[in-house]
């Protein structure tokens, strides 16, 4: 049986956005995938061991909301990974 | 009634004081206002710019909720944020508070609370760029004490 994926857009900021090299990915993750198994995608995507992507750190909204590493991802949802916020 | 802006260009106090003043019409007894300015040094030394990110939508909600807290707080009647983005240079305008109330100490109160959680729950990053680096800088213990002191 084969799994169904869903393609979502990521967004990146700052420090980020910056050691990644782009402000927005395309990724396919398996259906009703969570926060946590979208963070595992990208660390294997850009290599696990890369200091400068510092995942553990990152905040995930999910539809601009703050979301936890249990929350489902959604098709249509609006994913942003950034570092913690520094403030105005 | 408030407004929040998040805006790369500068901002006009006057212009924002005499817009907030026809608004009030006679209703304000007090009106404090805050501009904050980019420092020419900081703590890792001579800051020659500052960059400051968003997320747009999501950045204006964060002060929202800033401002929304505020006004369940204290009797207001005039909430003003205005904060720049983009590349700043030291001495340039970076954020405008305006509170307007009946008598002083809820503006009093009110401004120096939402500066303090702009600095801590306000969605920015920023980065410092000095004479030889650019550097992403993390929030001060100052300014994370300064806004749990509002929630004790």
């Amino acid at each position: 049986m084969t799994t169904r994926s869903i393609t979502i857009q990521v967004k990146f900021f700052a420090s980020l956005k910056e050691s990644l090299g782009t402000s927005q990915i395309g990724l396919n993750v398996p259906i009703e995938s969570t926060v946590e198994v979208l963070l595992k995608k990208i660390q294997d995507t850009y290599g696990r061991d890369n200091p400068l992507i510092d995942i553990q750190h990152a905040r995930v909204a999910v539809n601009q909301q703050l979301a936890e590493i249990d929350q489902v991802i959604r098709q249509d949802d609006e994913i942003a990974i950034f570092p913690p916020i520094t403030g105005g | 009634m408030h407004s929040v802006r998040v805006q790369e260009k500068d901002f006009s106090v006057h212009d924002e004081w005499k817009a907030c003043r026809e608004r009030l019409r006679g209703k304000a007894g007090a009106v404090v206002s805050f501009i904050g300015l980019v420092r020419e040094r900081s703590t890792t030394g001579k800051v020659s710019s500052l960059y400051l990110e968003h997320y747009p939508r999501m950045t204006e909600a964060s002060i929202d909720r800033i401002v929304a807290k505020a006004q369940q707080r204290w009797s207001l009647l005039d909430v003003i944020v205005i904060h720049r983005i983009g590349e700043l240079q030291p001495e340039d305008q970076i954020v405008l508070v305006i509170v307007a109330s009946a008598h002083r100490a809820d503006a009093f109160a009110a401004c120096e609370f939402i500066m303090d959680l702009l600095k801590t729950e306000a969605v920015f990053w920023k980065k410092e760029t000095g004479d030889e680096e650019s550097v992403w800088i993390e929030s001060t213990l100052e300014d994370v004490n300064r806004s749990q002191e509002w929630q004790e």
